[in-house]
């Protein structure tokens, strides 16, 4: 309670100085040294097909964005850059690369959706995305939507979605870029990019190249082998993009082809010298595009594939109780549609995204099928955007969704499994007040369709249950968002009502089995804000403020705090901005996260400080970065300790 | 072990209570401690705890949060007024407390030989004497002798009993509950094969039996080929629990293979039963069968998962049906001859331990997410007592103080 109010005062510090600060000074600020601000709400580069995008400008969900100036100056991985969003948290195994979790607003990772241009990397197999398997070079602009996932984005999550867009540039643009870093535990990273106008086509390539060791020193008391450093979280990743569009008088057409080949070790709760279990994974993702306008209407249309191939190899029974070497394949074939009108007062959006699933395990060790599942998603999503006046936007939105899945081999013979039709709706309202200040307020139900594995089970005595209902949720939201050229602030309330969450009950033979037993309310608040009071100087600084109730039927769990989430963070970053420098100094606290659903261990509090001096001279930039320099092993990932501190130098040349 | 969870451990928790009733007429002295100890876990597997039960008073309080953990895959033993803390797959440690203090932690040592090795997966921990106790290792081809009240970590182990006779193809002899009569260890091993699914078929299940005195194996059938095992060859297959009372006779519970059908397309897996074992001559005799095995589904108690006898006429086992669906049977040491409760509480609900408790009652565990419980028996249709728990019960032993 100590920490909560703690929290709010500096909340409250942080709006009052935000206030006095811009009665100080209210010049305008424009980028320098193509460094440009953490954005609450972002502008999208006009070569960007606007026909596929959400208009956050007039969008009554809240958002939030980070662009690529935030990270190119400097190797960052994508949980951290999520992290830095209010409600957002993600949670990692531990170095570069590894598995990793987001919640946003205190959901479990399976409840959020992500995307890259629109196709869903969430696996239907397990509901995770591997986003760490995603390098920042091929992407442009991270959009995270705490609350409701916009018809844009066809197949909405419970606990909202981010979406991240891949690279762009501006229209006859032609350059490239090559960035090269170098960091602590023998991590390396290397991008090479470059765009270019080829015959009217826009043409951008992109490779990068990871390597990380990961091979960080860890406390004594951490394990009882006797390592003194992390064993097996290496992570080796290479990665190409290649992205070309090409503007007709009436039509745009795109293509997008990403593909990337992955090593990660898995390090394990025993830190042992003979840990070397591995998870290969190869995918490639191809996606064209056409949009074009009819009568008023903007039309959409991609086709997307994606195929992805994981090896999983633990020939030392290192993380499971057996060997394994399970190979699985996950093919996802789509087709998206999309249809706007715009007029003068309206702005109605139809989406119909029809995909397939094909997942199929093979146990190699004993040449074996362990699943082979299909799955067929269409979700059809209508939106209405009513701009009543010029200040004030509301907005309903509905989706239906209809799954079906057929499975003809599982761990179980299960006979048959029950299609699921549900629907999900959002209500929203904007009102642009004064010309600073922003009121939003929404309102809606929002869905989780059960994955394979939940009702098909997998390996290892886990049970699914072919007749597993969605998980179903009542979400709230209303804040305020002030902006000026020189501050933005944001804060919003929220709730969330999950009735029917899927938990996993296990009975006395150790057999899991999922039920719609689940039920909690979260609570909270958030806020953000950027302040530029002079060219030198910004500070940004976000908080979260959560409570949350277990309200399930599970006697050890019922009343107390949802365990896996920090139930209050916070974070602030001050920037010092020369002629040709740039020194950032940044805090992270986040506490009151439970190990437990008994809430009886509680994890000790994550206090990071971080900092980095970038360096611009002429096309060329250089930056150090130092992170968690107090050399803490931060644990909330089932315990497993997190890097201490480390040093990345990163250098980037743009021609 | 992770410093947070060292912290928590040595948190000072809620000492038990050594009951001084004065004022409710119970008793004008100071009872002796005397406690249930009931290893608990969550129903999400989110974590796990022991849950002590004051038998001293009379009053049956219950005392939880005594040792909260994050892992859930610990067990419990006891000997007089000590209890074990017994952390098995990849945790491999034992912590001992006093029902007295619970909050002090007398101290915690590796049931591994080195870091590096594979985890030991201590099934059950047997007491020859005060100083002398056997680890049942699940996870090797061997047991440990240990010594209860070692000062040090080095003293706690003080030999080690071969079993690799008994390993199958793949090395392992899964060894799974062990039990003391008449100065013999009786070591119970499934032989189950690892390289094919787990099958607990592969292999026929076996009974070492151990001269406590000596640490040698006996030779239970001195009269065949010196080259064949020397222990007791099982008819049953999978076997997990022993249960002795003087007069009734020693019992083996196997479960056979409950999962070979539903998840690896073996037959239906009913090859257990209770089995009565002589600790003279060894011989045994199949007391309770679970029935055909040729799936006409002649199956009237399905698979036999846990037994307990409490005295000469009243033997009590668990049949498991499917998914949180089991009921209690009796079973006469003596005849065999099995009926059923008539008790709803105990019929096709999830039943996951039982152990014979003092005045000859039978506590079962239920596991239930919204009321795990204890009921404690008097009869195989009579409830003495019901007491409510926090989290499921997997283990359940009783810890008294000597006088």
């Amino acid at each position: 309670m100590q920490q909560a109010k703690r929290l709010s005062f500096l909340v409250s510090l942080g709006l009052c100085f935000c206030h006095s600060s811009l009665n100080a000074s209210t010049e305008e600020h424009s980028t320098d040294n193509g460094i440009e601000n953490i954005l609450v709400t972002g502008v999208k580069p006009a070569a960007e097909d606007q026909t596929f995008q959400v208009d956050t400008t007039t969008y009554t969900g809240f958002s939030r964005i980070i662009d690529r100036s935030e990270f190119v100056d400097r190797y960052t991985p994508l949980t951290e850059l999520l992290n830095q969003l209010p409600g957002i948290q993600t949670f990692e195994a531990g170095g570069t690369g590894s598995y990793s979790t987001t919640s946003i607003r205190g959901s479990t990772g399976k409840q959020v959706s992500f995307f890259l241009d629109g196709m869903l990397l969430n696996s239907p197999s397990s509901g995770n995305a591997n986003i760490q398997f995603l390098p920042t070079a091929v992407i442009e602009r991270i959009e995270a939507y705490p609350d409701f996932t916009p018809a844009e984005l066809g197949n909405a999550n419970l606990a909202g979605a981010v979406q991240f867009i891949s690279r762009t540039f501006d229209k006859h643009e032609k350059g490239g870029e090559l960035i090269l870093s170098h960091g602590s535990f023998n991590n390396q990273h290397a991008e090479l990019s470059g765009w270019s106008d080829i015959n009217n086509w826009q043409t951008l390539a992109a490779v990068s190249y990871t390597d990380a060791q990961n091979n960080y020193p860890v406390d004594d008391d951490l394990f009882a082998t006797s390592s003194d450093e992390r064993i097996n979280d290496e992570f080796t990743e290479s990665s190409v993009l290649v992205k070309t569009s090409r503007e007709f008088s009436q039509a745009k057409l795109s293509f997008m082809l990403q593909g990337s080949d992955t090593t990660k070790g898995i390090p394990t709760q025993l830190n042992r010298l003979v840990d070397n279990a591995k998870l290969d994974e190869k995918n490639i993702r191809l996606q064209s595009g056409v949009s074009y306008k009819v009568s008023g209407w903007n039309i959409g249309h991609r086709l997307y594939f994606s195929k992805e191939k994981t090896l999983f190899t633990d020939l030392n029974s290192t993380v499971g109780l057996n060997a394994n070497k399970d190979e699985t394949h996950i093919d996802n074939i789509g087709l998206f549609q999309l249809a706007k009108l715009n007029t003068e007062t309206q702005r109605i959006t139809f989406t119909l995204d029809a995909s397939q699933d094909d997942i199929e395990q093979f146990d190699q060790l004993n040449n074996k099928i362990q699943v082979d599942a299909r799955r067929n998603n269409l979700v059809l999503a209508i939106a209405d955007e009513w701009h009543a006046s010029e200040n004030t936007s509301l907005l309903a939105s509905v989706r239906q969704y209809r799954v079906e899945d057929t499975i003809d081999q599982a761990e179980k013979d299960y006979q048959a499994s029950s299609d699921i039709n549900a629907s999900a709706y959002h209500l929203g309202a904007q009102w642009q007040f004064t010309k600073n200040w922003l009121l939003k307020i929404n309102t809606g139900n929002n869905i989780r369709i059960p994955t394979l594995v939940e009702k098909f089970g997998r390996t290892g005595l886990y049970e699914g249950d072919p007749e597993l209902k969605h998980e179903r949720a009542h979400v709230f939201d209303t804040g305020l968002l002030y902006s000026t050229p020189t501050a933005k602030i944001s804060a919003t309330l929220f709730s969330r009502k999950v009735t029917d969450g899927i938990y996993t009950i296990y009975d006395s033979r150790g057999i899991g089995h999922p039920e719609n037993i689940g039920e909690s309310e979260i609570q909270g608040i958030e806020g953000q804000l950027f302040l530029t009071p002079v060219r030198w100087f910004e500070l940004s600084a976000d908080a979260t403020l959560m409570d949350s109730k277990n309200l399930s039927n599970i006697k050890s769990a019922r009343n107390n705090k949802m365990p896996g989430i920090y139930h209050y963070s916070a974070g602030s970053s001050i920037a010092w901005i020369g002629e040709n420098n740039r020194l950032n100094l940044s805090y992270q606290y986040q506490d009151e996260f439970f190990y437990n659903a008994a809430n009886s261990i509680k994890a000790d509090p994550i206090k990071a400080l971080s900092c980095s001096f970038t360096h611009y001279w002429q096309s060329i930039t250089v930056d150090i970065t130092a992170r968690n320099l107090t050399d803490k092993h931060f644990q909330s990932f089932y315990m497993l300790p997190m890097p201490g501190r480390s040093f990345t130098a990163t250098f980037t040349y743009i021609f | 072990m992770p410093t947070s969870l060292k912290k928590y451990m040595s948190i000072a928790l809620a000492p038990f209570i050594i009951t001084a009733c004065s004022d409710d007429n119970k008793s004008d002295q100071v009872s002796s401690p005397h406690a249930a100890v009931i290893q608990t876990v969550a129903a999400d597997y989110s974590g796990a705890d022991v849950q002590l039960v004051d038998l001293a008073s009379g009053d049956y309080d219950v005392s939880s949060g005594v040792l909260p953990t994050v892992a859930s895959d610990y067990i419990i033993a006891s000997h007089n007024a000590d209890f074990y803390h017994i952390g098995r797959y990849n945790l491999d440690n034992i912590a001992k407390y006093n029902i007295a203090d619970t909050g002090s932690q007398i101290y915690e040592y590796s049931t591994k030989d080195s870091p590096e090795a594979d985890s030991n997966n201590v099934y059950d921990m047997v007491f020859a004497s005060d100083n002398k106790a056997y680890l049942i290792n699940y996870g090797s081809d061997n047991l440990w002798i240990v010594n209860p009240k070692a000062e040090t970590e080095a003293a706690f182990k003080i030999g080690e009993i071969d079993l690799s006779a008994y390993a199958d193809s793949d090395g392992i002899t899964e060894a799974s509950a062990g039990i003391i009569v008449d100065g013999k260890l009786f070591v119970a091993m499934q032989r189950i094969n690892r390289n094919n699914n787990w099958s607990p078929v592969d292999n026929s299940a076996y009974v070492a039996v151990i001269d406590v005195a000596t640490d040698t194996e006996i030779d239970t059938n001195p009269s065949d080929a010196p080259e064949n095992l020397k222990g007791i060859e099982l008819t049953t297959h999978n076997p997990g629990h022993f249960a002795y009372y003087p007069g009734a006779g020693l019992f083996l519970q196997a479960s056979g293979d409950p999962y070979g059908a539903a998840y690896y397309g073996r037959p239906a897996g009913y090859v257990g039963g209770v089995t009565k074992i002589s600790t003279t001559d060894y011989s045994i005799e199949l007391t309770v069968d679970d029935g055909s095995n040729d799936g006409s589904g002649e199956n009237p108690y399905g698979y036999i998962v846990n037994v307990a006898v409490v005295d000469e006429n009243n033997g009590y086992f668990i049949g498991q049906a499917s998914y949180q669906n089991s009921s209690l049977y009796h079973f006469d040491p003596a005849t065999g001859l099995v009926t059923e409760t008539t008790l709803d509480a105990l019929q096709s609900v999830d039943i996951s331990t039982l152990s014979a408790g003092p005045d000859n009652g039978l506590w079962t565990g239920i596991s239930n997410a919204a009321d795990p419980k204890v009921l404690i028996l008097s009869d195989i249709n009579t409830i003495s007592n019901t007491i409510s728990l926090i989290q499921n019960p997997t283990k359940i032993t009783f810890a008294k103080e000597e006088n």
